[in-house]
């Protein structure tokens, strides 16, 4: 389960209904976010994406429904 | 469960690893063994909620690897990177200390919080007493603190996982105002509803405000619950801060917290929990004193930690 930064930037700009599982999932979301929004860059992205990727190596076996999610968008 | 003095130092002794709740003049008297512990005097417990000075919460942690740490407020942001790569971890922060307030305002920024799994709780006191104080307690070194917090770092063995969980029985009320905030605060004195600049306190007196029910914020797809502890002329003072970019709307009201919880519980399968903590507020609004929510049993305590400080909120860990 790996995140590009394509798909990070799609999560970072999606405006519709979150419909992530774990809190800290939606916790690091909004850190990001607002992070985003003050400062739209690509270091930003790749920051998410790199924590993103941590989620997915440490605990893949409870973030499964939450990657599934973010790769659908 | 919850034992005497007596029976929670036998335990110590016997070596076992455990999370202790309890009086500030009980926890003093504990002696040197491997736990972690911090005051409070309210329980959630199998015979029901209860208030006493005289039992202590005692959880058997059952895992052999494990380190137990103390942090100030200057070294707290090191939490999430003393974590085991595979584990969890419980922190205990004294109400209102440096460490708490640090913790509170700025852990989103601790290097790697949100990917280790930390959840734990505020330590209080009885709010019926105006000379105790809130402690922390680091069993390993024999040490009381009423400015640092213990953590108890867990390592799991191969293929096993924590879990945080929470239960927040308070919904945003969709008749309610936006509300929203210029900067992360504990303590507010303007903010914006419905995008107008008003000053907090001054409108939640206006539009009688029922300040038992938390405000919830959209943390992009979460409810979250922060707390009102007392409004001044011209403040409103937090049990979590709130955050800026989020929005805010009053709770809708609960007619029934212990139905509420309970309704909450049943689908969990919470066999394998290790630890589980409640809000103070949701035990005395909810009159909880002598009820039984059913099954997720700990302290209570003056506000809850599910990687943030949270509030009226049952946090809990399982091990998969």
């Amino acid at each position: 389960m790996t995140i590009s930064d394509a798909q990070t930037k799609k999560l970072l700009e999606y405006d519709g209904p979150i419909q992530l599982k774990q809190l800290a999932m939606n916790f690091a979301l909004n850190r990001f976010k607002t992070k985003y929004v003050a400062n739209p860059s690509d270091e930003v992205v790749t920051a998410y994406t790199k924590e993103l990727n941590t989620f997915f190596d440490k605990y893949e076996s409870i973030m499964k429904d939450d990657y599934e999610w973010i790769t659908s968008l | 469960m919850q034992l005497t003095l007596e029976q929670t130092t036998k335990e110590i002794e016997s070596g076992a690893l455990l999370h202790i709740a309890g009086s500030e003049k009980l926890l003093l008297r504990l002696p040197k063994g491997n736990w972690i512990g911090g005051s409070t005097e309210y329980f959630l417990t199998e015979d029901g909620g209860a208030v006493t000075d005289q039992l202590l919460n005692v959880t058997s942690i059952p895992f052999d690897e494990y380190k137990v740490s103390s942090y100030s407020a200057d070294t707290i942001e090191n939490i999430a990177a003393d974590a085991y790569d595979r584990g969890f971890t419980i922190v205990i922060l004294p109400f209102n200390s440096r460490v708490h307030t640090k913790y509170a305002l700025d852990s989103d920024e601790f290097e790697g919080l949100f990917t280790s799994p930390i959840c734990g709780w505020i330590a209080g006191y009885n709010i019926m007493s105006d000379r105790q104080v809130a402690v922390s307690a680091n069993g390993v070194e024999g040490k009381v603190s009423e400015t640092d917090a213990v953590a108890l770092h867990i390592r799991l063995p191969e293929g096993r996982n924590a879990r945080i969980g929470t239960i927040n029985i308070f919904e945003p009320d969709t008749d309610s105002p936006v509300i929203t905030f210029k900067e992360n605060s504990l303590d507010v004195d303007s903010c914006f509803v419905d995008g107008e600049e008003v000053n907090f306190a001054g409108y939640l007196r206006e539009m009688n405000v029922n300040t038992n029910l938390p405000l919830v914020g959209d943390y992009s797809g979460a409810d979250v619950s922060i707390s009102f502890k007392e409004i001044t002329t011209k403040t409103v003072h937090l049990y979590a801060p709130v955050k800026a970019g989020v929005a805010y709307r009053f709770a809708k009201d609960v007619a029934d917290y212990e139905s509420a919880f309970q309704a909450k519980l049943a689908p969990i399968d919470h066999k394998n929990y290790v630890f589980a903590c409640n809000c103070i507020l949701n035990f005395l609004y909810g009159r909880m004193q002598g009820k039984d929510i059913g099954g997720l049993y700990g302290p209570v305590t003056y506000g809850e930690v599910a990687w943030k400080v949270i509030n009226q909120t049952l946090v809990y860990v399982i091990v998969e």
